[in-house]
């Protein structure tokens, strides 16, 4: 158990929750890019498209009639992905399809993406999908959460004590409740629209530390306190961003 | 035909095995014993009857007859005639011991975490091989002990306190050694040549030393309690140098902690010899850390806490272009 659960879990049995602290860990970005950004300055279309959802990607047959549910998050991750770009790339627009579910040759695509098929470069233009781009993003997105670990604490204690004839009962700070850790991994495919090349791969990973907690004032209950961050949302945007900066051409003089 | 093997005459050490005398007490008598130049013949590996039925002991002797065939050492079974025997036996708490003998003398003992190969060919390395400078007599100049290559390609430093707190608390290493910041994915690194001016001791002359090569290694680090330490495998490796320096073949990923380290290979009037892996032990100068204390047995102190190896160079790759900042963890 490290440090910083311990100062979780301190911060929250003392009705203090360390906001800041437990949120220390960030996102860890790593890439590879493999073909150079032209014109970085200039401005770019891109379009994202949700590849697989914690192991559930369109081409299998039980997510095909979870569709709805692929296209709710499709927009939450352009959402939060297109904030993070909005910090690092503005020259940069995602261009939101709206067709998602509706065009089975899209559907495809999306799945050969996935899958890390070469896709050739008339699918991608612009006749084929109704607009003019310049890269298209596949992501993949892995989230999960270790088992619960169950956690009790003393805090603080007070023998009591006899002040003449008044006996201060003794006092016992403490709570109970359980840890976890809340993991979203996030992986990203850069394909040129241009030429249907691979041009780089970006990952985003999250774990944070995550409890509930009820403190207890020797027997009398006190609120309970429970902390979950939402990796997921964080980890997107900080994807986000780094899409902005390969777009920008940080990458250019680190080609593999 | 016979090799000569390695030159020692480590009687003095005999009374120290064991003990926990001052440490400035007993480096001398060692070092000045490893300066010794003496073919003795053949050295012959065995177990002892207790353990000669254990696959595990049989596989070790097997691997250390192998090694150090490998690093020109004649090695024979179990010879009583040998002039040098190295014997393996279990301690009485479990933990296993190689004695080394010579005419019937137990002259240094090394104690083994376990039979793998990689015990093997350490207690080769440090029985037989090993070479130690003389006690210059001089405080340490620095991080880098004198029986260790130093790098030149930047200076081994050690973080303060403050600067430990500013960057990132979970970056402190054993003796808080600095992460030097790599400026390429395919760096190079150099370090002093051997042998130093005070290689040479009085009797000697540079030409005693012959075929002077060096090993580099360097390995992903990771946090393991409250220091780092390598990877089981290393993530490149070079042997047969023969200039103090070497360049990557293989790019380094991003923002990542690797610590690397390196030996000079050699013959000292014609038998193998090598230096220590080279890393920063006198971090903790007031503990006069050193990797043979472990070796001697010499075990109440921090030093045998940690392994030679949680003291190698510490270097952080480039920082991802991707990303705002690095975060190793």
């Amino acid at each position: 158990m490290n440090t910083s659960v311990n100062v979780c879990r301190l911060g929250a049995l003392l009705g203090v929750v360390l906001l800041v602290a437990c949120g220390g860990p960030q996102t860890r970005i790593d890439g590879r890019q493999y073909v150079a950004v032209k014109n970085p300055e200039q401005p770019k279309n891109v379009m994202l498209v949700l590849g697989s959802y914690s192991g559930c990607a369109p081409e299998d047959r039980e997510c095909r009639d979870r569709l709805p549910v692929l296209a709710k998050l499709q927009a939450e991750f352009e959402s939060c992905i297109d904030s993070g770009l909005g910090r690092t790339a503005p020259q940069v627009t995602l261009v939101r399809h709206a067709r998602w579910g509706e065009s089975a040759d899209l559907e495809r695509l999306i799945a050969e993406l996935a899958a890390g098929k070469p896709v050739s470069a008339d699918r991608l233009a612009p006749a084929e999908i109704g607009f003019e781009l310049d890269y298209l993003v596949s992501i993949g997105v892995e989230k999960s959460s270790s088992d619960k670990e169950f956690v009790a604490e003393i805090v603080a204690a007070d023998p009591g004590a006899a002040a003449g004839p008044i006996i201060i009962p003794p006092t016992v700070v403490w709570g109970f409740g359980q840890q976890w850790t809340n993991t979203a991994a996030i992986k990203t495919r850069v394909f040129s629209a241009r030429t249907g090349k691979l041009t780089g791969e970006l990952s985003a990973d999250l774990t944070e530390d995550a409890f509930w907690v009820l403190p207890v004032i020797t027997v009398i209950p006190l609120v309970p306190i429970s902390w979950s961050p939402d990796v997921e949302t964080k980890s997107c945007k900080e994807m986000g961003e780094a899409l902005g900066r390969f777009f920008s051409g940080a990458g250019n003089q680190y080609l593999e | 035909m016979r090799n000569p093997v390695a030159p020692l005459v480590l009687l003095p050490a005999l009374a120290m095995c064991g003990c926990s005398s001052a440490p400035s007490k007993i480096e001398l008598p060692v070092l000045a014993s490893y300066q010794s130049v003496e073919s003795y013949g053949f050295v012959a590996l065995e177990a002892e009857a207790t353990l000669s039925g254990s696959t595990d002991v049989r596989e070790f002797l097997a691997a250390a007859q192998d090694y150090a065939l490998a690093r020109g050492i004649e090695v024979k079974g179990a010879e009583p005639s040998a002039d040098s025997r190295i014997v393996v036996s279990a301690d009485d708490d479990g933990a296993y011991l190689a004695g080394l003998y010579r005419s019937g003398v137990q002259i240094d003992e090394l104690r083994l975490a376990g039979l793998s190969e990689a015990d093997a060919q350490r207690a080769i390395d440090e029985m037989l091989l090993l070479w130690h400078p003389p006690d210059l007599g001089r405080k340490p100049r620095g991080p880098v002990p004198e029986f260790a290559l130093r790098p030149t390609s930047y200076a081994v430093k050690k973080d303060s306190f403050f600067a430990l707190m500013k960057d990132n608390v979970e970056h402190m290493n054993i003796g808080h050694q600095s992460w030097h910041q790599l400026a390429s994915r395919t760096p190079s690194f150099s370090w002093e040549a051997f042998p130093r001016e005070w290689d040479v001791v009085p009797g000697m002359s540079r030409d005693d030393f012959r075929n002077v090569r060096y090993e580099f290694r360097i390995y992903p680090a990771h946090l393991k309690g409250i220091g780092y330490r390598v990877r089981a495998s290393a993530l490149e490796e070079a042997s047969g140098l023969t200039e103090p320096h070497y360049t990557l073949q293989e790019k380094l990923d991003f923002c990542r902690q690797y610590m690397w380290t390196v030996r000079a290979v050699f013959e000292l009037n014609g038998v193998p010899r090598q230096t220590e892996w080279a890393g920063a032990f006198n971090l903790y100068q007031s503990m006069q850390e050193k990797p043979w204390f472990s070796r001697r047995n010499l075990r109440r102190t921090l030093a045998a806490r940690f392994d030679p190896s949680s003291y190698f160079f510490t270097v952080r790759s480039p920082k991802n272009p991707f990303a705002e900042a690095c975060v190793y963890h």
